[in-house]
Protein backbone atom coordinates (compact mmCIF):
# COMPACT_ATOMS: atom_id res chain seq x y z
CA UNK A 1 0.00 0.00 0.00
CA UNK A 2 1.05 3.64 -0.73
CA UNK A 3 1.86 6.20 1.90
CA UNK A 4 -0.26 9.16 1.55
CA UNK A 5 1.13 10.79 4.43
CA UNK A 6 4.65 10.59 5.56
CA UNK A 7 5.46 12.94 8.97
CA UNK A 8 9.07 13.10 10.67
CA UNK A 9 10.27 14.56 13.58
CA UNK A 10 8.09 17.32 13.54
CA UNK A 11 8.20 19.56 16.06
CA UNK A 12 6.66 22.83 17.27
CA UNK A 13 7.88 25.31 19.70
CA UNK A 14 6.05 28.46 21.20
CA UNK A 15 8.83 30.07 22.78
CA UNK A 16 10.07 27.54 25.58
CA UNK A 17 6.98 25.59 25.26
CA UNK A 18 7.03 23.02 23.18
CA UNK A 19 3.76 22.33 21.87
CA UNK A 20 4.65 18.96 19.61
CA UNK A 21 7.39 16.93 20.14
CA UNK A 22 9.41 15.24 17.31
CA UNK A 23 6.74 13.20 16.26
CA UNK A 24 6.80 10.60 13.79
CA UNK A 25 4.36 8.77 12.22
CA UNK A 26 2.38 8.08 8.67
CA UNK A 27 -0.81 6.73 6.72
CA UNK A 28 -1.19 3.99 4.23
CA UNK A 29 -4.13 4.37 1.80
CA UNK A 30 -7.35 3.52 3.02
CA UNK A 31 -6.01 3.45 6.34
CA UNK A 32 -7.91 5.41 9.14
CA UNK A 33 -5.54 6.07 12.04
CA UNK A 34 -6.88 8.11 15.13
CA UNK A 35 -4.71 10.87 16.71
CA UNK A 36 -5.81 10.79 20.62
CA UNK A 37 -4.56 12.83 23.66
CA UNK A 38 -6.02 15.02 26.55
CA UNK A 39 -6.52 18.82 26.02
CA UNK A 40 -3.36 19.80 24.99
CA UNK A 41 -1.42 17.39 24.19
CA UNK A 42 -0.93 18.49 20.63
CA UNK A 43 -3.71 17.45 18.24
CA UNK A 44 -4.80 20.74 17.20
CA UNK A 45 -1.20 21.97 16.28
CA UNK A 46 -0.01 18.83 14.47
CA UNK A 47 -3.36 19.35 12.44
CA UNK A 48 -3.03 22.96 11.66
CA UNK A 49 0.66 22.02 10.80
CA UNK A 50 -0.35 19.37 8.39
CA UNK A 51 -3.04 22.03 6.45
CA UNK A 52 -0.08 25.07 6.67
CA UNK A 53 -2.04 27.12 9.21
CA UNK A 54 0.64 26.82 11.17
CA UNK A 55 4.43 26.75 10.32
CA UNK A 56 6.66 24.41 11.94
CA UNK A 57 9.45 24.53 13.86
CA UNK A 58 11.49 21.61 12.52
CA UNK A 59 10.56 18.06 10.48
CA UNK A 60 9.36 17.12 7.53
CA UNK A 61 5.41 16.17 6.07
CA UNK A 62 4.93 14.52 2.78
CA UNK A 63 1.62 14.07 1.52
CA UNK A 64 1.88 11.31 -1.82
CA UNK A 65 5.71 11.74 -1.75
CA UNK A 66 5.48 15.28 -2.23
CA UNK A 67 6.81 17.84 -0.18
CA UNK A 68 4.55 20.60 2.09
CA UNK A 69 4.05 22.65 1.86
CA UNK A 70 6.63 23.43 -0.70
CA UNK A 71 4.37 21.81 -2.99
CA UNK A 72 1.17 23.37 -1.58
CA UNK A 73 -1.37 23.69 -4.14
CA UNK A 74 -0.39 19.47 -5.44
CA UNK A 75 -1.34 18.52 -1.57
CA UNK A 76 -4.25 20.53 -0.51
CA UNK A 77 -5.57 19.59 -3.68
CA UNK A 78 -5.87 15.78 -2.54
CA UNK A 79 -6.43 16.58 0.84
CA UNK A 80 -9.58 18.01 2.80
CA UNK A 81 -10.42 19.03 6.15
CA UNK A 82 -13.33 18.54 8.12
CA UNK A 83 -13.90 19.39 11.79
CA UNK A 84 -16.70 20.72 14.21
CA UNK A 85 -14.68 24.32 14.66
CA UNK A 86 -14.70 25.46 11.25
CA UNK A 87 -17.20 26.10 9.25
CA UNK A 88 -17.83 27.50 5.91
CA UNK A 89 -19.30 31.27 4.86
CA UNK A 90 -22.72 31.67 7.21
CA UNK A 91 -23.40 34.61 5.06
CA UNK A 92 -24.04 32.20 2.07
CA UNK A 93 -26.74 29.37 1.04
CA UNK A 94 -25.21 25.86 1.31
CA UNK A 95 -25.39 25.30 -2.63
CA UNK A 96 -23.35 28.56 -2.60
CA UNK A 97 -20.34 27.35 -0.44
CA UNK A 98 -20.17 23.97 -2.13
CA UNK A 99 -20.28 25.39 -5.66
CA UNK A 100 -17.64 28.25 -4.09
CA UNK A 101 -15.44 25.26 -2.55
CA UNK A 102 -15.82 23.46 -5.68
CA UNK A 103 -14.54 25.86 -7.64
CA UNK A 104 -11.34 26.29 -5.25
CA UNK A 105 -10.50 22.26 -5.40
CA UNK A 106 -11.52 23.11 -9.21
CA UNK A 107 -13.83 19.72 -9.14
CA UNK A 108 -14.36 18.19 -12.18
CA UNK A 109 -18.22 18.20 -13.39
CA UNK A 110 -18.86 20.32 -10.03
CA UNK A 111 -23.05 20.70 -10.65
CA UNK A 112 -23.11 16.88 -11.03
CA UNK A 113 -20.56 16.46 -7.94
CA UNK A 114 -22.35 18.64 -5.73
CA UNK A 115 -26.03 17.41 -6.33
CA UNK A 116 -24.71 14.12 -5.63
CA UNK A 117 -23.47 15.04 -2.29
CA UNK A 118 -26.69 17.12 -1.68
CA UNK A 119 -28.00 13.47 -1.74
CA UNK A 120 -25.19 11.21 0.02
CA UNK A 121 -25.35 13.87 3.01
CA UNK A 122 -29.49 14.00 2.79
CA UNK A 123 -28.97 17.97 2.91
CA UNK A 124 -30.96 18.72 -0.21
CA UNK A 125 -33.82 20.66 1.57
CA UNK A 126 -31.04 22.84 2.99
CA UNK A 127 -29.46 23.58 -0.19
CA UNK A 128 -30.78 27.02 0.00
CA UNK A 129 -30.83 27.80 3.45
CA UNK A 130 -28.30 30.21 4.61
CA UNK A 131 -25.75 28.47 6.66
CA UNK A 132 -25.70 29.87 9.86
CA UNK A 133 -29.40 29.52 9.91
CA UNK A 134 -28.98 25.35 9.89
CA UNK A 135 -27.97 23.24 13.38
CA UNK A 136 -24.88 21.64 14.35
CA UNK A 137 -25.90 18.94 12.81
CA UNK A 138 -27.11 19.99 9.75
CA UNK A 139 -23.55 22.24 10.18
CA UNK A 140 -22.05 19.24 10.31
CA UNK A 141 -23.22 17.64 7.27
CA UNK A 142 -22.67 21.09 5.00
CA UNK A 143 -18.91 19.68 6.66
CA UNK A 144 -19.05 16.74 5.55
CA UNK A 145 -20.08 17.39 2.26
CA UNK A 146 -17.40 20.09 1.60
CA UNK A 147 -14.75 17.79 2.43
CA UNK A 148 -16.08 15.19 0.31
CA UNK A 149 -16.29 17.34 -3.00
CA UNK A 150 -13.00 17.39 -3.87
CA UNK A 151 -12.65 13.53 -3.61
CA UNK A 152 -10.07 13.62 -1.33
CA UNK A 153 -7.39 10.50 -0.93
CA UNK A 154 -6.49 11.87 2.51
CA UNK A 155 -9.64 13.45 5.19
CA UNK A 156 -8.14 15.31 8.54
CA UNK A 157 -10.98 15.51 10.79
CA UNK A 158 -10.98 17.24 14.04
CA UNK A 159 -13.47 16.02 16.10
CA UNK A 160 -16.38 16.13 13.62
CA UNK A 161 -18.65 14.68 16.24
CA UNK A 162 -18.51 17.41 19.06
CA UNK A 163 -21.11 19.47 20.12
CA UNK A 164 -23.48 16.65 17.84
CA UNK A 165 -26.45 15.15 20.06
CA UNK A 166 -25.80 11.30 20.48
CA UNK A 167 -27.86 10.13 17.72
CA UNK A 168 -26.92 12.72 15.36
CA UNK A 169 -23.20 12.10 16.14
CA UNK A 170 -23.61 8.29 15.56
CA UNK A 171 -25.29 8.83 12.07
CA UNK A 172 -22.19 11.06 11.24
CA UNK A 173 -20.01 8.19 12.31
CA UNK A 174 -21.76 5.36 9.84
CA UNK A 175 -21.80 7.98 7.26
CA UNK A 176 -18.02 8.33 7.64
CA UNK A 177 -17.73 4.64 7.92
CA UNK A 178 -20.18 4.24 4.60
CA UNK A 179 -17.97 6.32 2.63
CA UNK A 180 -14.59 4.78 3.92
CA UNK A 181 -15.51 1.47 2.55
CA UNK A 182 -17.49 3.30 -0.47
CA UNK A 183 -14.21 5.43 -1.42
CA UNK A 184 -11.23 4.26 0.51
CA UNK A 185 -10.34 7.32 1.42
CA UNK A 186 -7.66 7.76 4.22
CA UNK A 187 -8.45 9.84 7.69
CA UNK A 188 -6.53 11.15 10.33
CA UNK A 189 -8.98 11.03 13.21
CA UNK A 190 -9.52 13.16 15.69
CA UNK A 191 -12.35 12.81 18.59
CA UNK A 192 -12.80 12.79 22.37
CA UNK A 193 -15.18 9.96 21.82
CA UNK A 194 -13.11 6.75 22.68
CA UNK A 195 -16.43 4.60 21.90
CA UNK A 196 -15.97 6.29 18.19
CA UNK A 197 -12.63 6.13 17.68
CA UNK A 198 -12.85 2.10 18.49
CA UNK A 199 -15.39 1.60 15.42
CA UNK A 200 -13.60 3.74 13.34
CA UNK A 201 -9.85 3.55 13.68
CA UNK A 202 -7.69 0.55 12.02
CA UNK A 203 -4.82 2.58 14.21
CA UNK A 204 -4.80 4.60 17.16
CA UNK A 205 -1.86 7.33 17.56
CA UNK A 206 -1.68 9.02 21.83
CA UNK A 207 0.02 11.96 22.13
CA UNK A 208 0.41 13.73 25.51
CA UNK A 209 2.52 16.88 26.28
CA UNK A 210 3.47 17.11 22.74
CA UNK A 211 4.93 13.33 22.01
CA UNK A 212 3.64 10.35 20.91
CA UNK A 213 2.87 7.85 23.94
CA UNK A 214 1.75 4.72 22.05
CA UNK A 215 0.76 3.97 18.98
CA UNK A 216 -0.91 0.04 17.76
CA UNK A 217 -3.62 -1.12 16.92
CA UNK A 218 -6.92 -0.09 19.44
CA UNK A 219 -7.20 -3.95 20.31
CA UNK A 220 -3.38 -3.99 20.82
CA UNK A 221 -3.49 -0.88 23.09
CA UNK A 222 -6.44 -1.86 25.23
CA UNK A 223 -4.04 -4.99 26.05
CA UNK A 224 -1.55 -2.93 27.39
CA UNK A 225 -4.18 -1.52 30.49
CA UNK A 226 -4.91 -4.85 32.71
CA UNK A 227 -7.89 -6.35 34.28
CA UNK A 228 -11.74 -6.58 32.96
CA UNK A 229 -14.45 -5.25 35.50
CA UNK A 230 -16.66 -8.09 36.25
CA UNK A 231 -20.05 -6.36 37.62
CA UNK A 232 -22.04 -9.10 39.53
CA UNK A 233 -25.54 -8.92 41.02
CA UNK A 234 -26.74 -11.24 44.00
CA UNK A 235 -29.73 -12.35 45.94
CA UNK A 236 -28.69 -12.42 49.97
CA UNK A 237 -26.25 -11.30 52.22
CA UNK A 238 -23.03 -9.71 51.46
CA UNK A 239 -20.66 -11.52 53.99
CA UNK A 240 -19.92 -14.47 51.15
CA UNK A 241 -18.99 -12.35 48.74
CA UNK A 242 -16.58 -10.43 50.72
CA UNK A 243 -15.30 -13.31 52.44
CA UNK A 244 -14.58 -14.84 48.83
CA UNK A 245 -13.30 -11.63 47.34
CA UNK A 246 -10.73 -11.58 50.48
CA UNK A 247 -9.98 -14.39 50.46
CA UNK A 248 -8.30 -14.44 46.37
CA UNK A 249 -7.59 -10.91 46.88
CA UNK A 250 -9.32 -9.28 44.07
CA UNK A 251 -9.55 -5.74 44.32
CA UNK A 252 -13.31 -5.11 43.98
CA UNK A 253 -16.33 -2.87 45.36
CA UNK A 254 -19.52 -2.53 46.13
CA UNK A 255 -21.84 -0.34 43.66
CA UNK A 256 -25.05 -0.85 45.69
CA UNK A 257 -25.21 -3.80 48.59
CA UNK A 258 -26.28 -5.93 46.14
CA UNK A 259 -24.12 -4.83 43.34
CA UNK A 260 -20.38 -5.80 43.15
CA UNK A 261 -17.40 -4.79 40.67
CA UNK A 262 -14.30 -6.85 40.73
CA UNK A 263 -11.23 -5.84 38.97
CA UNK A 264 -10.23 -9.62 37.17
CA UNK A 265 -7.51 -10.44 34.19
CA UNK A 266 -9.75 -12.24 31.41
CA UNK A 267 -8.73 -15.83 32.58
CA UNK A 268 -9.70 -15.34 36.13
CA UNK A 269 -13.77 -14.74 34.82
CA UNK A 270 -15.20 -18.46 34.91
CA UNK A 271 -12.93 -19.01 38.05
CA UNK A 272 -14.42 -16.18 39.94
CA UNK A 273 -17.97 -16.77 39.07
CA UNK A 274 -17.54 -20.59 39.99
CA UNK A 275 -16.03 -19.68 42.99
CA UNK A 276 -18.71 -17.35 43.93
CA UNK A 277 -21.26 -19.59 43.27
CA UNK A 278 -19.78 -22.55 45.16
CA UNK A 279 -19.60 -20.62 48.12
CA UNK A 280 -23.66 -20.11 47.97
CA UNK A 281 -23.85 -16.57 46.40
CA UNK A 282 -26.78 -16.64 44.17
CA UNK A 283 -26.23 -14.70 41.25
CA UNK A 284 -28.67 -13.24 39.78
CA UNK A 285 -26.70 -10.54 36.72
CA UNK A 286 -23.58 -10.73 35.26
CA UNK A 287 -21.57 -8.25 33.53
CA UNK A 288 -17.83 -8.13 31.96
CA UNK A 289 -16.49 -4.77 31.17
CA UNK A 290 -13.31 -5.32 28.76
CA UNK A 291 -10.80 -2.40 29.12
CA UNK A 292 -11.61 0.02 26.13
CA UNK A 293 -9.33 3.37 24.61
CA UNK A 294 -11.04 5.66 27.25
CA UNK A 295 -9.16 3.11 29.85
CA UNK A 296 -5.74 4.03 27.88
CA UNK A 297 -6.93 7.27 27.68
CA UNK A 298 -7.62 7.86 31.35
CA UNK A 299 -4.40 5.36 31.72
CA UNK A 300 -2.10 7.92 29.80
CA UNK A 301 -3.47 11.36 31.53
CA UNK A 302 -3.06 9.62 35.06
CA UNK A 303 0.28 9.35 33.91
CA UNK A 304 0.43 5.74 34.38
CA UNK A 305 0.53 4.02 30.75
CA UNK A 306 3.80 2.54 30.16
CA UNK A 307 5.04 4.65 26.88
CA UNK A 308 5.44 1.79 23.66
CA UNK A 309 4.42 2.29 20.15
CA UNK A 310 3.74 -1.29 18.10
CA UNK B 1 -1.78 32.83 -9.43
CA UNK B 2 -4.66 31.36 -10.65
CA UNK B 3 -7.76 33.36 -12.72
CA UNK B 4 -9.78 30.41 -12.12
CA UNK B 5 -9.65 30.73 -8.08
CA UNK B 6 -9.88 34.80 -8.44
CA UNK B 7 -13.05 34.11 -10.15
CA UNK B 8 -14.34 32.03 -7.53
CA UNK B 9 -13.14 34.46 -4.32
CA UNK B 10 -14.86 37.17 -7.24
CA UNK B 11 -18.18 35.34 -7.16
CA UNK B 12 -17.74 34.89 -3.24
CA UNK B 13 -17.62 38.11 -2.47
CA UNK B 14 -20.62 38.58 -5.12
CA UNK B 15 -22.61 35.87 -3.09
CA UNK B 16 -21.56 37.44 0.71
CA UNK B 17 -22.44 40.82 -0.48
CA UNK B 18 -25.93 39.95 -1.37
CA UNK B 19 -26.33 38.17 1.62
CA UNK B 20 -25.43 41.07 3.67
CA UNK B 21 -27.32 44.25 4.32
CA UNK B 22 -24.91 45.62 7.04
CA UNK B 23 -22.26 45.60 3.95
CA UNK B 24 -25.16 47.40 2.34
CA UNK B 25 -25.37 50.03 4.80
CA UNK B 26 -21.76 50.35 5.24
CA UNK B 27 -20.79 50.92 1.76
CA UNK B 28 -23.78 52.68 0.57
CA UNK B 29 -26.20 54.06 3.11
CA UNK B 30 -23.54 55.53 5.44
CA UNK B 31 -21.86 57.42 2.37
CA UNK B 32 -25.05 58.59 0.78
CA UNK B 33 -26.07 60.53 4.13
CA UNK B 34 -22.24 61.90 4.35
CA UNK B 35 -22.87 63.14 0.96
CA UNK B 36 -26.08 64.29 1.21
CA UNK B 37 -24.82 66.24 4.89
CA UNK B 38 -21.84 67.44 3.34
CA UNK B 39 -23.03 68.59 -0.32
CA UNK B 40 -25.88 70.77 2.09
CA UNK B 41 -23.00 72.42 4.15
CA UNK B 42 -20.89 73.02 0.82
CA UNK B 43 -24.20 74.90 -0.20
CA UNK B 44 -24.07 76.84 3.02
CA UNK B 45 -20.78 78.27 2.36
CA UNK B 46 -22.09 80.65 -0.21
CA UNK B 47 -23.10 79.99 -4.14
CA UNK B 48 -22.34 76.86 -6.02
CA UNK B 49 -18.74 76.66 -7.07
CA UNK B 50 -17.16 78.74 -4.25
CA UNK B 51 -13.98 76.77 -3.60
CA UNK B 52 -14.43 75.49 -0.11
CA UNK B 53 -18.03 74.09 -0.64
CA UNK B 54 -16.22 72.84 -4.14
CA UNK B 55 -13.53 71.21 -1.62
CA UNK B 56 -15.77 69.66 0.52
CA UNK B 57 -18.17 67.68 -1.61
CA UNK B 58 -14.90 66.49 -4.29
CA UNK B 59 -13.67 65.33 -1.01
CA UNK B 60 -16.44 63.08 -0.18
CA UNK B 61 -16.86 61.33 -3.66
CA UNK B 62 -13.21 61.21 -4.01
CA UNK B 63 -13.13 59.66 -0.51
CA UNK B 64 -15.06 56.79 -1.20
CA UNK B 65 -11.94 54.99 -3.66
CA UNK B 66 -9.83 54.90 -0.14
CA UNK B 67 -13.11 54.12 1.89
CA UNK B 68 -14.70 50.81 0.28
CA UNK B 69 -11.08 49.88 -1.05
CA UNK B 70 -9.48 49.50 2.56
CA UNK B 71 -12.76 48.17 3.40
CA UNK B 72 -13.17 45.63 1.30
CA UNK B 73 -9.83 43.94 1.94
CA UNK B 74 -10.03 44.35 5.81
CA UNK B 75 -13.93 43.57 6.20
CA UNK B 76 -14.07 41.19 3.60
CA UNK B 77 -11.36 39.10 5.68
CA UNK B 78 -13.31 39.94 9.02
CA UNK B 79 -16.24 38.19 7.58
CA UNK B 80 -14.40 35.25 7.05
CA UNK B 81 -12.78 35.03 10.58
CA UNK B 82 -16.21 35.42 11.79
CA UNK B 83 -17.67 32.95 9.90
CA UNK B 84 -15.17 30.53 11.32
CA UNK B 85 -14.23 30.15 7.13
CA UNK B 86 -11.23 31.83 6.95
CA UNK B 87 -8.87 28.59 7.25
CA UNK B 88 -11.28 26.53 5.64
CA UNK B 89 -10.64 28.86 2.23
CA UNK B 90 -6.25 28.47 3.24
CA UNK B 91 -6.68 24.58 3.47
CA UNK B 92 -8.01 24.28 -0.29
CA UNK B 93 -5.47 25.13 -2.93
CA UNK B 94 -6.01 28.89 -2.83
CA UNK B 95 -3.19 31.41 -1.37
CA UNK B 96 -3.53 34.34 0.43
CA UNK B 97 -1.96 35.89 -2.35
CA UNK B 98 -4.96 35.13 -4.46
CA UNK B 99 -7.55 35.87 -1.41
CA UNK B 100 -6.23 39.05 -1.20
CA UNK B 101 -6.08 40.27 -5.28
CA UNK B 102 -10.16 38.99 -5.46
CA UNK B 103 -10.73 41.07 -2.50
CA UNK B 104 -9.14 44.07 -4.24
CA UNK B 105 -10.96 43.51 -7.35
CA UNK B 106 -14.12 43.02 -5.54
CA UNK B 107 -13.15 46.37 -3.91
CA UNK B 108 -12.81 48.43 -7.37
CA UNK B 109 -16.11 47.25 -8.31
CA UNK B 110 -18.06 48.16 -4.96
CA UNK B 111 -15.74 51.76 -4.92
CA UNK B 112 -17.26 52.15 -8.87
CA UNK B 113 -20.85 51.97 -7.11
CA UNK B 114 -20.20 53.64 -4.28
CA UNK B 115 -18.55 56.72 -5.91
CA UNK B 116 -21.44 56.94 -8.74
CA UNK B 117 -23.57 57.02 -6.15
CA UNK B 118 -21.99 59.70 -4.24
CA UNK B 119 -21.26 61.52 -7.20
CA UNK B 120 -25.29 61.45 -8.42
CA UNK B 121 -26.48 63.06 -4.94
CA UNK B 122 -23.66 65.85 -5.45
CA UNK B 123 -25.06 66.18 -8.91
CA UNK B 124 -28.52 66.51 -7.70
CA UNK B 125 -27.80 68.81 -4.61
CA UNK B 126 -24.99 70.60 -5.47
CA UNK B 127 -24.77 70.38 -9.35
CA UNK B 128 -21.25 69.38 -9.23
CA UNK B 129 -20.67 66.76 -11.95
CA UNK B 130 -17.46 64.88 -11.34
CA UNK B 131 -17.33 64.62 -15.18
CA UNK B 132 -15.53 68.13 -15.27
CA UNK B 133 -12.31 66.41 -13.61
CA UNK B 134 -12.51 65.13 -17.44
CA UNK B 135 -9.64 62.42 -18.18
CA UNK B 136 -7.60 63.30 -15.17
CA UNK B 137 -10.93 61.31 -13.27
CA UNK B 138 -9.09 57.48 -14.06
CA UNK B 139 -5.66 58.75 -12.89
CA UNK B 140 -6.96 60.05 -10.16
CA UNK B 141 -9.02 57.05 -9.27
CA UNK B 142 -6.46 54.75 -9.60
CA UNK B 143 -3.97 56.61 -7.20
CA UNK B 144 -6.47 56.41 -4.57
CA UNK B 145 -7.21 52.81 -5.19
CA UNK B 146 -3.76 52.32 -4.68
CA UNK B 147 -3.43 53.70 -1.42
CA UNK B 148 -6.58 52.17 -0.12
CA UNK B 149 -5.03 48.60 -0.87
CA UNK B 150 -1.90 49.24 0.54
CA UNK B 151 -3.70 50.37 3.75
CA UNK B 152 -5.86 47.28 3.63
CA UNK B 153 -2.31 45.42 3.65
CA UNK B 154 -1.45 47.39 6.64
CA UNK B 155 -4.86 46.84 8.93
CA UNK B 156 -4.99 43.16 7.94
CA UNK B 157 -1.33 43.19 8.75
CA UNK B 158 -2.56 44.08 12.46
CA UNK B 159 -5.65 41.63 12.51
CA UNK B 160 -3.28 38.63 11.85
CA UNK B 161 -0.94 39.87 14.34
CA UNK B 162 -3.19 41.05 17.15
CA UNK B 163 -6.25 39.11 15.87
CA UNK B 164 -10.17 40.28 15.92
CA UNK B 165 -9.42 42.49 19.23
CA UNK B 166 -8.09 45.16 16.82
CA UNK B 167 -10.45 44.83 14.15
CA UNK B 168 -12.32 48.20 14.83
CA UNK B 169 -9.34 49.72 13.03
CA UNK B 170 -11.00 48.07 9.95
CA UNK B 171 -13.12 51.06 10.04
CA UNK B 172 -11.67 53.64 12.11
CA UNK B 173 -7.70 53.57 11.29
CA UNK B 174 -8.51 54.91 7.86
CA UNK B 175 -10.11 57.95 9.04
CA UNK B 176 -6.85 59.24 10.21
CA UNK B 177 -6.23 60.15 6.75
CA UNK B 178 -9.25 62.67 6.46
CA UNK B 179 -7.46 65.23 8.97
CA UNK B 180 -3.99 64.47 8.32
CA UNK B 181 -4.12 63.43 4.46
CA UNK B 182 -6.02 66.93 3.77
CA UNK B 183 -8.95 65.68 2.21
CA UNK B 184 -10.90 68.49 2.47
CA UNK B 185 -9.34 71.42 2.68
CA UNK B 186 -5.76 72.85 1.14
CA UNK B 187 -2.27 71.24 3.01
CA UNK B 188 -1.36 74.99 4.32
CA UNK B 189 -4.08 74.76 6.81
CA UNK B 190 -2.37 72.14 8.59
CA UNK B 191 -0.26 72.81 11.20
CA UNK B 192 3.28 73.26 9.93
CA UNK B 193 5.02 70.73 12.17
CA UNK B 194 2.59 67.92 10.72
CA UNK B 195 2.27 69.06 7.55
CA UNK B 196 5.34 66.16 6.78
CA UNK B 197 3.14 63.76 7.63
CA UNK B 198 -0.10 65.32 4.50
CA UNK B 199 3.45 64.93 2.15
CA UNK B 200 4.34 61.23 3.39
CA UNK B 201 0.58 60.29 2.09
CA UNK B 202 0.05 59.50 -1.73
CA UNK B 203 -3.96 61.06 -1.61
CA UNK B 204 -2.49 64.21 -0.33
CA UNK B 205 -0.98 65.17 -3.38
CA UNK B 206 -4.31 63.97 -5.50
CA UNK B 207 -6.27 65.77 -3.62
CA UNK B 208 -3.98 69.02 -4.08
CA UNK B 209 -3.84 68.43 -7.37
CA UNK B 210 -7.51 67.76 -7.97
CA UNK B 211 -8.75 70.92 -5.76
CA UNK B 212 -6.52 72.74 -8.01
CA UNK B 213 -7.88 71.71 -11.39
CA UNK B 214 -11.26 71.92 -10.45
CA UNK B 215 -10.35 76.19 -9.52
CA UNK B 216 -8.82 76.80 -12.57
CA UNK B 217 -5.36 75.82 -12.27
CA UNK B 218 -3.43 73.78 -14.33
CA UNK B 219 -2.36 70.10 -13.20
CA UNK B 220 0.49 69.86 -11.46
CA UNK B 221 2.46 67.37 -12.68
CA UNK B 222 5.01 67.51 -10.59
CA UNK B 223 3.55 66.88 -7.78
CA UNK B 224 1.22 64.44 -9.48
CA UNK B 225 4.39 62.49 -10.47
CA UNK B 226 5.68 62.54 -6.83
CA UNK B 227 2.92 61.35 -5.50
CA UNK B 228 2.85 58.22 -7.75
CA UNK B 229 6.40 57.58 -6.18
CA UNK B 230 5.22 57.93 -2.65
CA UNK B 231 2.50 55.41 -3.60
CA UNK B 232 4.52 52.89 -5.21
CA UNK B 233 6.83 53.32 -2.33
CA UNK B 234 3.98 53.32 0.45
CA UNK B 235 2.39 50.04 -1.78
CA UNK B 236 5.45 47.96 -1.91
CA UNK B 237 6.40 48.83 1.71
CA UNK B 238 2.89 47.74 3.15
CA UNK B 239 3.24 44.43 0.64
CA UNK B 240 6.28 43.56 2.37
CA UNK B 241 4.85 44.32 5.96
CA UNK B 242 1.47 42.22 5.04
CA UNK B 243 3.59 39.45 4.12
CA UNK B 244 6.22 39.54 6.79
CA UNK B 245 3.15 39.21 9.26
CA UNK B 246 1.30 36.81 7.64
CA UNK B 247 4.19 34.13 7.80
CA UNK B 248 4.79 35.35 11.28
CA UNK B 249 1.46 34.45 12.22
CA UNK B 250 1.75 31.34 10.77
CA UNK B 251 4.96 30.87 12.84
CA UNK B 252 3.55 31.83 16.29
CA UNK B 253 0.33 30.20 15.55
CA UNK B 254 -1.66 33.51 15.18
CA UNK B 255 -3.28 32.83 12.32
CA UNK B 256 -5.32 29.50 13.03
CA UNK B 257 -6.37 31.19 15.98
CA UNK B 258 -7.70 34.02 14.35
CA UNK B 259 -11.29 32.07 14.76
CA UNK B 260 -10.89 31.20 18.22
Amino acid sequence: MNTVLEVKALTKDYGSFRAVDDITFSIKEGEIVGLLGPNGAGKTTTIQMLLDLITPSSGEIRYFGKPFPKEREYCLSRINFASAYTHVQSRMTVIQNLRIYAGLYAVAQADKKVEELLDLLEIRELAKELFWHLSSGQKTRVILAKALLSNPQLLLMDEPTASLDPDIAKKTVELIQTLQKKEGVSMLYTSHNMEEVERLCDRVIFLDHGRIVAEDTPLGLTKRVGTSRLIITFDGPQKPVVRYLERLKYTHVFVRPQMVEIEVSDNDIPKALFGLSNDGVWLTDIEVKKPGLEDVFLSIAGGNYEHTTA
Amino acid sequence: MSTQRLKIVLIHSWYHFWHSPETWVDLFWNPALQLWVYALIALSFGQEGDARGLYVVVGMIFWQIIWVGEYAITVGALWEIWSKSFSSMFISPLSMEEFVVGQMISGTVKSFLAVAMTAFIAYWLYHFSIFTIGWMLPIYYAELLVFSWATGFVILSLIFRYSTQVQSLSWALIFLVQPLGAVFYPVTILPESIRWIAYALPSTYVFETMRKQLTGGAIDWHALGVGSVVNIVWFVICWIIFQYTYKAAKRSGAFARLEA
